[in-house]
């Protein structure tokens, strides 16, 4: 978010001193994390590692080549010296003569008499100095317009002359908003791509494939190559294991588009299947490097819309924005609470189904015909609809489902989730149920209140411009576990503090109620954040009390710099957790 | 065709460009993987064996693929050996630009026998005045003894040593004489020979040739043209906020956003190559025109929701198909170009490719077509073009009841056989309007790019005259589009308020306001609905004057009192707990599971990077991704959607006045200030769509019908 205020100058800090003062704060948080997991290896922040702030100086760019080339046009036409001057005839009916004389140009030029027949360089010319025009006889009913300044100065200035408009030192322009502006010549490096560039300047090229029916819509093919590669390091101890490792993961996206609405997608672990993290060598006991690598593609599916491959023209009765999936792809209900899991299936779908006065209702039929990793069975199955309404602000989930697994562990989940805003407040509610599963752990449910609150700064220190802060408590009975979090990453998720996001993993096993509450952070325009975070909760009478801390950083245009650190304390040693996980992440 | 094999050459150059500044990454990659799969001490046994083959060979093809990318790459990347001789005069687009552009109306082969034809190159080297064979247009090498040269030459600068004419024979409207840049062309070219700008076949690439300009289609269609000009396609490159919003965006994605928007609001300048961080004061002049007449006009396929990624037909405009919703096609002996009916021209899919506009990471930020496509008007079978393109704005028209007229003006006997058809109207009103300064939208003067026209004392008595009329002709066009915008904006929706006409003091009181669609095609406000707003006002005022109830009312920025004010944000003042507001703000999950709307569509929540790349989910089908969305909140077509607002009444007994508004603004003042443009916001308007005004007579205790009648007849005497 651009700040709104000057930030440092309001409380008497220069922009270096706030920026050494955030360094500070971090590396202290960061010494604190790490004291608390018991870390030896150091990993500082140097204030070196802090880049410039690069969007001033874009934006400081823009302001000087703006009026740099308009002092450059002023300059250039008061330079230009004043042209001779002698009466002249116009040809204009009943204007003899313009009248001017020679007299009154104040410099004469050398030279001038043997100059061209004509001359095109640009208006080296005085005011008043032209031969005039025949008076419009229409001048005066003509309709008055406003001074030419005036209009200017109302529109930000001329926009034919200067990127953006030449603005006119309009006031208030630059304290405060940053120009956030890459040079005009700036080339963003392109994924691997055939047939087409990706988002690229160049003409579309039409393909003579077309799709079915009467519509007959044609193809434009594109393939995009991109992925991630990761290298991190994390040290971890829970109760008395301690693991320090370092490792790395890729992520590699294949993305076959065919036409606006349909494509092929598969995605590649190669150093890490499915949600294993990636793979790692352990410093400590088991040692040894932990190989997840994989040539199996972990996710595969093909999408589209039905009106778009079958054609159905013009025809009023047809059914049209249907959607549909199929093949192996991640399935989120409810914020990844009730289910996050890799599933092989399909769907179908309708978005913006009219229905009351509902601003938007998307339907989906699920079948997840296997892999669904529940925790009764890895091979279940699940079928169930899922939809999503907008009204008046709010957010509605509604789900229901239900999983067939062997051992008599068939089991129905229903949800119902509302998220709201009041204002820069924003409270969703979530009821997830579950019942069936005689053979597991039987009913169960989870209910959750997840807020939180966004608060600017009119003092920003250390630049940090405003925080999100947020509240989730929640109550899971000993009977809930979510339809399967098979998508979520073991290796990260280790050191999330907030126990809801355990609860998506793993069954509840005791009554739970916890609660999580803490601040995100957001600086130099959200290149960066930082979130301090504490957590309590009681699982089936033990107390377990938690401090979180995440640090984000924009290292480049593509890569980022993530840390995370934990610390869990309880009675009981098997739930207290130290650990540190610091990672780097290139985007291709 | 040829381009596209240009486009190859040129387009694998750049890659080779790519693969060199990735060749580290790909040789840490090569490294990595190969260790990982092959080299560390890991579980290799028996079982596995058949496994790590099949790595092995997967991975020699990838080394192999990559390799063969990159020599293949390097080896096409030779620049191409020009064998052939071929005629290059950089002279030749300007002459073109003006010949097409100020002559060509007039100067066609049918128009008069007695003028000669410039349509093409060949027919102007080849024209001659009146028939004389010594008398040619164009005298090569001799631009003084060249008709075209003596007629067009004029005294520009307004040099008082100059000997050449105060005014030019052609072209006939002052404002389209010639600049001296153009005037040096022309003599330039003329004297270096008269050559044609043509590039060797071997880098065949688009230029501005390819693509006639609105001007040029404007001296047969000056209806069209006019209609046209005004609209928010001419301006949708124009716009100084959507430049900022776009430049914004790139920053913020690092660049990967590419030519997402600006597809589709200037598809000729990225079909010219044009990338997304040229500034619009770098762009070409037939880029500035927007979504121009070729963008629709040249379309051949079908590409139903593309996002603008829809393929222009390019060539020269007297051999190149025009595609219209005529069944008669118009014939070559009446006008300047081929032309084809094409059906699909007049369907709503056809307007979809781009009103349908889906993130390649699955957001759905703008969908017109979709809502159409569920809507009651689809299944009454109701088209865009029926209600956009007839001529009252946003009311369904039949074809059959479209005014009749001459589609285009043709000079000349030819003109004669042009046959009344029914006419559609191409304003194609919306929301926006321009924020320019009205000497450069919707019309601009050549001479403008050449000489700085902010200082009127230093130009010359044409140039001021022709900025005046120049001026006077562009506030007359807006002055008619601002008439077309508000005819679709008033078409939009109404309100009904109910409350109770007497009350007692201290009590409450609740006044319900519903607003009610009168779209039948989508939602109302759609397009850009994450940052159109549609709110009501409400005031309650006490007889004194006081403001007893307020909602609607805006802050010290002007925003509206929500999440999105920063005087809400910062504590300043309190939100607006009843705003009615049908808004769809962007909308981003947070790090810890919650959503938080956000002004501009990148969230930072949970990644301070946002590359933009396909989505790796299903976004489609689940109707959004994961982690973003848009809160939808726009009202349904023909639905309607309504507030209660709970009022405590003072006791202060009286007359009470309630004054509620419907109210439109395109864009809200704090989006100006996060793209940088906060000195565009004095220019945001608010549109009073409906109002109402009304009295709650208050009384001590409560009124019975006679008091309360009593009351108001005397207030009404008073």
């Amino acid at each position: 978010m651009t700040s709104r205020r000057r930030l440092t100058a309001s409380i008497g800090v220069t922009g270096m001193q706030a920026r050494a003062a955030w360094n500070l704060s971090v590396a202290l948080a960061m010494a604190m994390a790490m004291a608390m997991a018991g870390v030896v290896h150091a990993v500082g922040v140097s204030a070196e590692s802090w880049r410039p702030d690069t969007q001033s100086e874009f934006q400081t760019d823009a302001r000087t080549v703006a009026r740099t080339s308009q002092a450059k046009l002023v300059g250039e036409l008061l330079s230009r010296p004043p042209r001779r001057s002698d009466p002249r005839v116009a040809r204009f009916p009943g204007v003899e003569s313009t009248g001017f004389r020679q007299e009154e140009v104040g410099q004469e030029e050398v030279g001038l008499a043997n100059a061209n027949r004509f001359s095109f360089e640009p208006n080296g010319i005085l005011a008043n100095r032209f031969p005039a025009l025949p008076p419009d006889p229409y001048e005066d009913v003509k309709a008055a317009l406003p001074d030419l300044q005036d209009e200017l100065w109302q529109h930000g200035g001329s926009y034919l002359y200067a990127a953006e408009g030449d603005r006119l030192d309009w006031p208030g322009h630059g304290e405060g908003h940053d120009l956030l502006r890459l040079p005009a010549d700036w080339q963003a490096p392109e994924p691997l791509t055939a047939f087409a560039d990706f988002m690229g300047a160049d003409p579309i090229r039409s393909s003579p494939l077309t799709w079915l029916g009467p519509g007959e819509y044609n193809l434009e093919p594109r393939f995009v190559g991109y992925g991630s590669y990761e290298i991190f390091g994390f040290a971890f101890q829970q109760s008395d294991t301690r693991r320090d490792a370092i490792g790395q993961q890729l992520l590699v996206d294949l993305d076959l588009r065919l036409t606006g609405t349909e494509r092929f997608h598969v995605q590649f672990r190669p150093l890490g299947r499915r949600n294993t993290g990636g793979s790692y060598y352990q410093f400590s006991e088991p040692e040894g490097y932990l190989d997840n690598a994989t040539a199996e593609p972990d996710r595969y599916w093909f999408e589209g819309e039905l009106h778009s491959l079958l054609g159905w023209g013009n025809d009023r009765m047809a059914s049209r924005n249907t959607n549909f999936v199929i093949g192996k792809f991640p399935f989120r209900l409810h914020n990844s609470l009730m289910m996050n899991d890799d599933i092989v299936g399909g769907v179908i779908g309708q978005n913006n189904v009219p229905f009351w006065n509902t601003s938007n209702l998307n339907v989906q039929l699920f079948a997840g015909i296997n892999d669904v990793d529940s925790f009764a069975f890895v091979e279940s199955q699940a079928y169930g609809a899922h939809g999503t309404l907008d009204y008046r602000q709010a957010f509605f989930e509604a789900t229901y489902a239900y999983v067939q697994s062997d051992f008599d562990r068939d089991a129905h989940y229903a949800g119902l989730s509302r998220t709201k805003f009041y204002g820069p407040t924003s409270v969703a509610i979530r009821g997830l149920f579950k019942w069936g599963d005689r053979g597991g752990t039987g009913s169960g449910q989870l209910l959750t209140v997840e807020t939180n609150r966004t608060r600017a700064f009119q003092r920003p220190l250390c630049g940090v411009n405003y925080g999100v802060f947020f509240c989730n408590a929640f109550w899971a009975t000993e009977g809930w576990n979510s339809i399967a979090g098979g998508n979520l990453n073991r290796l990260r998720t280790a050191f999330e503090v907030d126990p809801l996001v355990r609860l998506a993993i793993t069954p509840a096993g005791q009554e739970t109620v916890g609660v999580a509450l803490g601040v995100q952070l957001f600086r130099n325009h959200e290149d960066e954040f930082l979130v301090p975070e504490l957590a309590w909760e009681s699982r089936g009478g033990d107390s377990v009390a938690g401090a979180g801390l995440r640090y984000q950083k924009k290292t480049s245009a593509r890569s980022n710099l993530e840390i995370l650190g934990i610390a869990n304390w309880s009675e009981n040693d098997v739930y207290e957790r130290n650990g540190i996980f610091v990672s780097h992440r290139w985007l291709f | 065709m040829d381009y596209v094999s240009a486009i190859r050459v040129l387009k694998v150059g750049r890659s080779v460009a790519h693969v060199r500044d990735c060749r580290p990454a790909a040789n840490l990659f090569t490294k990595l993987v190969c260790r990982s799969w092959f080299d560390w001490p890991g579980r290799h046994d028996r079982a596995t064996r058949p496994v790590t083959n099949l790595r092995y060979i997967l991975a020699t093809l990838g080394i192999l693929v990559l390799a063969g990318w990159m020599m293949t790459g390097a080896a096409i990347a030779v620049p191409p050996i020009i064998s052939e001789p071929h005629p290059y005069d950089p002279d030749w687009p300007t002459v073109h630009w003006v010949l097409s552009t100020k002559c060509r109306g007039c100067h066609t082969p049918q128009s008069d026998k007695e003028r000669a034809d410039f349509t093409t190159y060949a027919t102007l080297m080849q024209a001659f005045v009146d028939g004389d064979a010594d008398s040619p247009v164009v005298r090569v090498g001799d631009p003084e003894d060249s008709y075209l040269w003596q007629y067009v030459s004029w005294n520009a600068h307004g040099d008082p040593q100059s000997d050449l004419p105060d005014m030019p024979e052609m072209p006939p409207d002052q404002a389209n004489w010639l600049t001296p840049s153009q005037l040096q062309s022309v003599y330039r070219w003329i004297q270096n020979g008269a050559h044609q700008f043509k590039s060797p076949r071997t880098c065949r690439t688009l230029t501005e040739l390819d693509f006639p300009s609105a001007q040029v289609c404007a001296q047969c269609h000056p209806k069209q043209f006019e209609e046209w000009s005004r609209s928010m396609h001419a301006y949708a490159q124009h716009s100084p906020v959507f430049e900022a919003f776009n430049l914004a965006l790139v920053e913020r994605t690092g660049g990967t956003i590419g030519t997402f928007c600006t597809r589709c609001h200037t598809e000729i300048g990225t079909a010219l190559g044009e990338n997304e961080s040229l500034r619009n004061v770098q762009r070409s002049r037939l880029s500035l025109e927007g979504i121009t007449c070729v963008v629709c006009h040249r379309r051949s396929t079908a590409h139903y929701k593309s996002s603008g990624r829809t393929p222009m037909i390019p060539g020269p405009l007297e051999s190149t198909c025009m595609f219209g919703p005529f069944e008669t096609e118009g014939s070559m002996e009446a006008g300047g170009h081929p032309s084809k009916h094409r059906p699909y021209i007049k369907n709503s899919q056809f307007c979809g490719e781009c009103h349908d506009v889906v993130a390649p990471n699955g957001v759905r930020n703008e969908e017109a077509f979709s809502e159409w496509q569920q809507s009651p008007a689809a299944k009454a079978g109701i088209t865009c073009q029926n209600c956009h393109m007839g001529p009252v704005q946003g009311v369904a028209i039949a074809d059959c009841d479209r005014p009749l007229g001459y589609a285009a003006v043709v000079p000349g006997p030819e003109g004669k056989k042009l046959k009344l058809r029914p006419l559609s109207d191409h304003s194609f009103a919306g929301p926006d309007y321009s924020m320019l300064p009205d000497t450069e939208f919707p019309f601009k003067l050549d001479w403008m790019y050449e000489t700085d026209y902010r200082d009127p004392d230093k130009l010359t008595p044409y140039q001021q005259k022709t900025l005046r009329d120049l001026r006077r002709r562009n506030r007359a066009s807006l002055a008619i589009a601002r008439d077309k915008r508000f005819e679709v904006l008033g078409n939009a929706a109404r309100i009904l308020v109910s409350h109770p006409n007497s009350a007692a003091c201290g009590s409450r009181i609740k006044i319900r306001v519903d607003v009610q669609s009168r779209f039948p095609g989508h939602n109302f406000p759609t397009g850009f609905m994450a940052e159109r707003q549609v709110w009501l006002g409400v005031e309650l005022r006490d007889p004194r004057g006081a403001i007893v109830f307020a909602s609607g009312d805006l802050d010290h920025n002007t925003d509206l009192r929500d999440e999105h004010s920063h005087e809400v944000l910062t504590g300043q003042i309190g939100y607006d707990r009843y705003l009615f507001n049908l808004q769809s703000p962007f909308t981003g999950l947070t790090h810890k599971g919650t959503e938080r709307t956000l002004v501009l569509p990148v969230n930072r929540h949970l990644d301070p990077l946002n590359v933009l790349r396909p989505a790796v989910e299903p976004a489609m089908s689940f109707g959004r991704p994961s982690s973003f969305r848009l809160a939808k909140g726009s009202l349904p077509p023909l639905k309607t959607l309504g507030q209660t607002y709970p009022v405590r009444i003072p006791h202060i007994p009286g007359r009470y006045s309630l004054n509620v508004r419907l109210n439109f603004r395109n864009l809200p003042p704090t989006l100006l200030d996060h793209i940088g443009v906060p000195h565009l916001k004095k220019q945001l308007e608010i549109v009073e769509l409906d109002r109402y005004c009304g009295e709650i007579v208050v009384g001590e205790g409560t009124l019975s019908p006679s008091v309360f009648m009593r009351m108001r007849g005397w207030q009404g005497d008073e």
